[in-house]
């Protein structure tokens, strides 16, 4: 450990004695003078004093020392221990892990509780004088205190306040991150001796995130590079008091997000048991918002086991409802107990089918098994049923002027030919969220299809054409589709073989994809007993695409007649148009987006779980206003008020299954964050936090080098004044007795009557005999 | 009525009394300091060519007054003398003593000065041109012994700016003129002393020489000569001197 924090500057320490070295220097440069008043230099020498050699050589000492000062103060020096009486310094990190986990009860309170209190006391015993922080792990690492808090009786009850006000979410906890965000954190006090970051966790393995090696290598560096000794202390329950016993709801699903009034779908929720143990029979209670609509069974449940609980509604009305479901299970961990999924009932969902054979009877058009699928027969709707779909019918060129963002989707039963204005239209609409249904048949122009809707692996269609297959030639004369359906959200129903005949449908010709455009990267939604894609899907945009290799009525194959034609067409048209609704399930930080009409509305309130209400503010598009946010990190309900409506529209945020797994850390992990990051040591209340502290000096050194120069200025001046300060000798003789001074003043100022002789007219020897200034006194 | 100048009478038509007529020539004997202190000269010329100048322009002057003038090159052990003569040829003698006159090692300036009093037969003017650096006291005494002859005593001290000002500001060595002498020392470090030393001894030479009678004059070398010489020449006049036997009145230059 170095007591200096700038040692780099002691090289130029040397630089001290540069004043001794300049004054032998000097002496060293003995000029030789030929000197005529030797009598009174001896004297001087003599005479010189032991002052003022003391004098001279305190000045060269102040120097040396100045600079000395000087070079040290950039060094930055800490002196070790309390010499200068400073007290420790040392930061207290809190990092709680406040996911849903930490709800379970350990005794009487919940260990989230239990963590608090250990955190109010953790402060409590820390001494005046040290800094504090708290940062909450779930469901993404936050500060809470902006700032380190310095200790002291002001701030301990604020600390506390703060303390008690956090709850844990239903979200998980982000450890590595949590602890990366603590050590990369900038260090304020550059005298900090220790800082020690305290993790507070309830020990679920989840949060943990171990699969994350690099991330962990990662975290493990940042600490080595950190210049203040810090170390990370984990707290966590008594193994033996918590418990592990968990039944949770995973997930609840609906058949479809968008249904039609008095339209039945499916909901579906899936029931986990996380304990060890077998679970007891349960059962599982339905409810429309808070009101209770059936119960369900679910039988006991081997550790680790799941069951899928159906329920099977209606709505009579249009508007979005909140569906929740909750398992009456006696465990440890409740709000794991419960699942929510928003669906929205609409009056009726417009769908565009473009016919082809608009001059035939209707019998005979494309779209006519399509339009019976839906309950639409000679263009009116079944009075006994109507399906939720509400189809128009239009002819192909007028694709390149209708407004086609007032449908979900468009369905082509039997494609011919789209002009490129048509596919450029089309393209926009699937970009920004509709859905596109594109059936082949024997009037498909291939190669337009695939220079304008394949477009080289640009356009809609994900695979280009090849030709049209005669499957007749087979041995069988024909292929059937695929009973073997691969799971895809679109074919779920499709998949049951015992209420369809999915399986039974034959194809005697189809169009066919080139197989080297069908890649693994392309969503196949069926395909064909012989291996080949019948039907393929394309994500474009926000929108879906599907493209299937035969028409939608009675040509090539015997799918308009099946059993599963309706509920395909139910199925794919509901799937379609799924972008263009507003997404109300959504996972962590996806988007709330919702469209509102020409309105005079600007501003909406969102609340979150959390309580939280956060005001947003629509942008204009279109044709209204948009309202968006991203803020939905935090699972559970949030609700959207429009103005003072008081109406709120439910969005949920799905929590994170594995948060209900309560295991903790197995001892492989434990020796992965021992070994990879250097965690593991435990904190006991044995623990004493080691004084290392060091006080810095260096203001001291700055301090005494003011004083230096100001005594060596001091000193300079009088031993200047000595030297130089002694008063001249005149280098003439004072001013002659009645004359004037020999310099500067030429005009006479002699009082005496008589003139100056040097100021008369030459004159000769005779002249002055006469005037009587011989050397006789004449007297006149 | 006896004493009445009837001469200038009848020109001037005013009465002058003639007290006494006598010879009215001055008989001035220069002396030149030829010790090794002289030698000195660091930004100027030296002390001793800058009197020597001093000396033969004096002289000069003297004689272009028809007054008698002698020279005298004070040394210990080569000395020169130039008799006082009045004509005007006899400056090339004066000249040629000063011209020949080389600073020596050291010298006993008192005693060489009492060398020149024999032959100084009548009264007149002995004029010093030296730093006078020695014995004040002895020095005074060789003056007073001058005055008592009844000679005016009138002393040149030549001094160089640097011996003045002292102002070297560099370690140095200070090698004496005179002898093996050698200090080694910071000058700004006894300059303060130096000063006091030197300033003691100017005031205590000046005060022996006019405690005599003498006239002392006291420039640098950096000084102009013919304002230095001016200069002494208007207080002369300005003070009458009468003293002696000696003319009071010099034709100025």
């Amino acid at each position: 450990m170095s007591f200096f924090l700038s040692s780099v500057f002691l090289a130029a320490l040397p630089l001290a004695v540069a004043p001794l070295l300049l004054h032998f220097f000097d002496r060293r440069r003995n000029v030789v003078i030929e000197w005529g008043a030797m009598q009174f230099l001896q004297e001087a020498a003599t005479r010189r004093t032991s002052a003022r050699r003391l004098q001279q050589w305190l000045l060269l000492l102040l120097r040396i020392l100045a600079i000395a000062a000087l070079v040290t103060a950039l060094a930055r020096p800490l002196l070790p221990g309390q010499w200068l009486g400073a007290t420790d310094r040392r930061e207290t990190i809190f990092v709680l892990d406040n996911s849903l986990s930490t709800l379970r009860q350990a005794g009487d309170v919940s260990l989230f509780d239990d963590m608090i209190a250990q955190a109010e006391q953790a402060i409590e015993d820390l001494p005046s004088g040290d800094t504090v922080r708290i940062l909450i792990a779930s469901p993404y690492p936050v500060w809470i205190t902006p700032a380190s808090v310095r200790v002291d009786i002001g701030s301990r009850p604020d600390l506390r306040d703060q303390l008690r006000a956090l709850r844990p979410t239903h979200g998980t906890s982000d450890l590595l991150a949590s602890l990366l965000k603590v050590v990369q954190s900038d260090i304020e006090d550059e005298t900090l001796m220790e800082r020690r970051i305290i993790l507070m966790t309830d020990g679920q393995g989840a949060d943990w995130n171990t699969s994350d090696e690099a991330g962990w290598q990662r975290f493990r560096d940042v600490l080595a590079e950190v210049h203040v000794p810090t170390r990370v202390d984990i707290v966590k329950p008594d193994a033996t008091v918590v418990s592990t016993t968990n039944i949770a709801v995973n997930g609840i699903r609906t058949s479809r997000s968008v249904v039609g009034v008095n339209q039945r779908f499916t909901v579906t929720a899936q029931v986990r048991n996380f304990s060890r143990d077998e679970s007891a029979a349960s059962s599982l209670d339905w409810s429309v918002g808070d009101e209770s609509r059936e119960q369900s069974n679910i039988p006991a449940l081997d550790a680790g086991a799941t069951y899928d609980a159906i329920w099977n509604h209606s709505f009579d009305r249009p508007g979005v409802f909140t569906l929740s479901c909750q398992v009456a299970a006696d465990d440890d961990l409740q709000p794991d107990n419960t699942a929510t999924v928003v669906v929205e009932v609409v009056e009726r969902i417009p769908v565009l089918l473009v016919e082809g054979s608009t001059g035939f009877a209707e019998i005979q058009q494309d779209a006519y098994l399509v339009q019976a699928a839906l309950g639409r027969v000679d263009g009116q709707d079944d009075q006994n049923w109507r399906a939720v779909f509400e189809p128009r019918t239009i002819p192909p060129r007028r694709l390149e002027t209708i407004e086609l963002d007032r449908f979900r989707v468009v369905v082509i039963p039997n494609l011919t030919d789209l002009s490129q204005e048509a596919v450029s239209r089309l393209s926009d609409f699937v970009s920004g969220g509709g859905g596109l249904w594109l059936a082949l048949g024997p009037r498909t122009d291939v190669d337009r299809f695939n220079r304008y809707m394949f477009n080289d692996g640009d356009g809609l269609s994900p695979v280009s054409l090849d030709r049209i297959v005669d499957e007749r030639r087979g041995p069988t004369n024909s292929t059937t589709i695929n009973p073997f359906l691969k799971r895809h959200p679109a074919t779920a129903d499709l998949a049951d073989d015992d209420k369809l005949d999915t399986g039974d449908v034959k194809v005697t010709r189809r169009m066919r994809f080139h197989t080297s455009a069908v890649s693994d990267d392309v969503s196949i939604l069926l395909d064909l007993t012989n291996g080949e894609p019948l039907v393929v899907e394309n994500y474009f945009g926000e929108g879906r695409v599907i493209v299937q290799g035969i028409p939608l009525r009675l040509q090539w194959s015997e799918l308009a007649m099946s059993q599963a034609f309706v509920v395909m067409v139910h199925d794919w048209l509901s799937y379609l148009s799924e972008p263009g609704a507003t997404r109300r399930n959504l996972q962590p930080g996806d988007p709330i987006a919702v469209h509102v009409g020409k309105t005079r509305l600007r501003d909406a309130t969102l609340t979150t779980p959390a309580g939280e209400d956060i005001t947003l503010t629509g942008e204009p598009v279109d044709d209204g206003i948009e309202f968006r946010t991203s803020r939905t990190i935090l699972p559970g309900t949030y609700t959207l008020e429009f103005g003072l409506s008081g109406d709120g529209v439910p969005f949920h945020v799905a929590r994170d299954p594995g948060e209900s797994d309560l295991s903790a850390l197995t001892a492989t992990d434990r020796r992965f964050l021992s070994e990879t990051a250097g965690l593991g040591r435990e904190y006991t209340e044995t623990e004493t936090a080691g004084s290392n502290q060091r006080d810095p000096v260096w203001p001291l050194l700055l301090m005494l080098l003011i004083v230096i120069m100001v005594a060596e200025l001091l000193l300079s001046g009088v031993i200047a004044r000595n030297r130089f300060g002694t008063d001249p000798i005149s280098d003439t003789t004072e001013q002659w007795a009645g004359a004037a001074p020999l310099f500067g003043n030429i005009s006479a100022t002699n009082e005496s009557s008589s003139p100056d002789p040097l100021d008369e007219p030459l004159r000769t020897k005779e002249q002055v005999i006469e005037s009587g200034q011989r050397r006789s006194d004449l007297v006149s | 009525m006896r004493r009445i100048d009837w001469q200038v009478y009848a020109r001037n038509d005013r009465y002058y009394i003639r007290q006494f007529e006598e010879e009215t020539n001055l008989q001035a004997l220069v002396a030149l300091d030829t010790s090794g202190s002289m030698r000195f000269g660091l930004s100027t010329v030296s002390k001793f060519e800058y009197a020597r100048r001093a000396a033969a322009c004096l002289a000069r002057l003297l004689l272009h007054q028809r007054d008698a003038v002698g020279a005298a090159v004070l040394h210990d052990s080569s000395p020169a003398f130039v008799p006082a003569r009045q004509n005007a040829s006899h400056l090339q003698s004066i000249l040629v003593a000063l011209q020949n006159a080389t600073p020596s090692e050291g010298g006993s300036l008192p005693t060489q000065i009492r060398s020149c009093i024999p032959r100084m037969r009548r009264r007149g003017m002995f004029i010093l041109f030296s730093d006078c650096f020695g014995d004040i006291d002895e020095l005074a005494t060789a003056l007073k012994v001058v005055r008592a002859r009844g000679h005016d005593v009138t002393v040149f001290q030549v001094l160089a700016p640097e011996e003045i000002r002292f102002d070297f500001r560099h370690w140095s060595s200070f090698q004496s003129l005179e002898s093996a002498q050698r200090l080694n020392l910071d000058p700004a470090s006894v300059r303060d002393g130096y000063l006091k030393q030197l300033r003691t001894f100017l005031d205590r030479l000046e005060e022996a020489i006019t405690g005599i009678g003498g006239d002392y004059v006291r420039t640098t070398t950096e000084h102009d000569l013919a304002e230095t010489l001016g200069f002494y020449l208007r207080g002369r006049a300005a003070n009458g001197h009468v003293g002696g036997n000696v003319t009071d009145r010099m034709v100025t230059l």
